[in-house]
């Protein structure tokens, strides 16, 4: 699939690059409940106000606005519930012990 | 009607070329349409890769492979294939254009190993027992007195002789010889190992047309037509893969899919093929071979006794059936595209050859 998405980029380090080797692979940051934490999102937020790249008017409040994740709140709580993602949880238990949810 | 074409063997980039015909639309362009089954010939051939496996041998199965599963083209069957097919009687398979016509590899050996003789007790990596790998080194051993059987270890495995990867386990003290392609071949000498042959230096200027393309005679009488657009497409590929940097990323990922499904774990798991092999890549780019070339290995091969006797080179003028493609590219290379592509191949000719 990198191969394929690569091909066509018009930036030619995208087009040329090694793809990405097997050893990096289970450490993908992708989340397997497919959420964030509103707490991660405020603390990177708060080094942009920190460091001026920011508005200092941004507060918490915002945060909990912006972030709406109900809906994937709601596919996950039922996708948790089935023995294909019971089953995916169980090969990937190594992973995640290893390097995280 | 859908055109059929599948690899001779379990190998995936054997049917990289006409994988890359459809996934570049080339074969669309000439209005034909084209389906690519891998690894339907003769599958159990992989066995041999393994070092308890059997050996290799496609002889018999290919004709009855390409009944079985329909397959009406094969880019990379073994040049023996074909003559010992018709040898048992069985004069089906006609070669209709070149597919790997060099060998682009040097037998190297360990420092201080500087002759075949000296191989006695020593380890020789081989990808799989009965390929074209081992026909060769077996006959040298013989011609130098060694039992191939006997006076040899063979160390059997993709990585132990695939011309790519042998490199890394000779230079590791782990064989004392392999078939190691030429990419990589300068740094071993510098490190003190020996070159004691180079396939290409050895077979100019005829090339070694070692994997060619077969059909069906009774297929080929059927759809002339058919297989001149299957030239046409595959002609283009065979210009256009070379083009390096260009045809890189697309080259990779055509490559990348091909191995996806493939029954063989390290065809499936290995490493894509580097950049610095992509140019010298073995394709013809009129699409032919040399019927000398052709010859010179059918001797080698009745040499060993691995081929019938009764086999002459009378035999190649009917086996051999370049008409169609000699054809196509009498048109093709008329035109401005071609002209183009062959000036902007130049370098990679005078580097590597045609």
């Amino acid at each position: 699939m990198e191969a394929k998405l690569r091909v066509d980029s018009p930036d030619e380090s995208e087009r040329m690059r090694d793809l990405r080797p097997l050893s990096i692979m289970d450490s993908a940051f992708h989340p397997l409940d497919g959420q964030l934490t509103v707490e991660g999102v405020w603390r990177i937020l708060e080094e942009h106000e920190d460091a001026g790249v920011l508005s200092k008017s941004i507060t918490r409040k915002d945060v909990e606005e912006v972030v709406r994740q109900e809906l994937v709140q709601e596919a996950w709580a039922e996708m948790s519930q089935t023995d294909n993602v019971k089953r995916n949880l169980e090969r990937l238990q190594p992973v995640v012990e290893r390097l995280g949810y | 009607m859908k055109l059929r074409v599948g690899n001779g063997c379990w190998h995936a980039g054997h049917i990289q070329v006409a994988a890359y015909c459809q996934e570049a639309g080339l074969f669309t362009r000439e209005g034909i349409d084209v389906e690519v089954v891998t690894a339907k010939i003769y599958v159990e051939g992989l066995e041999s890769s393994r070092p308890e496996g059997e050996r290799y041998d496609e002889v018999g199965t290919v004709l009855r492979d390409m009944i079985a599963f329909g397959i009406d083209i094969i880019p990379d069957v073994h040049v023996r294939t074909p003559f010992a097919e018709r040898a048992m009687g069985n004069d089906e398979l006609r070669i209709i254009g070149g597919w790997r016509n060099q060998f682009p590899a040097s037998l190297v050996t360990a420092p201080g190993i500087k002759s075949i003789k000296e191989l006695k007790g020593k380890r020789i990596g081989d990808w799989y027992r009965g390929g074209i790998a081992t026909l060769w080194l077996e006959r040298q051993m013989r011609l130098a007195g060694l039992d191939p059987d006997r006076d040899v270890e063979w160390k059997i495995g993709y990585k132990f002789g695939s011309m790519r990867e042998a490199w890394k386990p000779l230079q590791a003290g782990a064989t004392d010889a392999a078939i190691v392609r030429n990419q990589w071949v300068p740094q071993l000498i510098e490190q003190g190992f020996n070159k004691l042959y180079d396939f290409v230096e050895d077979s100019k200027p005829h090339g070694r047309p070692d994997r060619v393309t077969v059909a069906r005679k009774s297929f080929i009488e059927r759809n002339p037509e058919l297989i001149k657009r299957f030239w046409k497409a595959t002609i283009r590929a065979y210009h256009t893969m070379r083009m390096i940097p260009e045809s890189y990323p697309f080259r990779r990922y055509v490559e990348a899919k091909i191995r996806v499904d493939n029954p063989d774990e390290s065809e499936r798991m290995r490493d894509l093929v580097p950049i610095v092999m992509l140019e010298s890549s073995f394709f013809p780019l009129d699409g032919q071979l040399s019927p000398e070339g052709v010859w010179r290995i059918l001797e080698e091969h009745i040499d060993a006794g691995v081929l019938s006797k009764a086999v002459t080179r009378k035999d190649l003028d009917e086996v051999i059936r370049q008409e169609l493609v000699q054809e196509v590219w009498q048109e093709m290379s008329q035109t401005e595209e071609v002209k183009r592509n062959l000036e902007r191949l130049q370098p990679v000719v005078e580097k590597y050859g045609y």
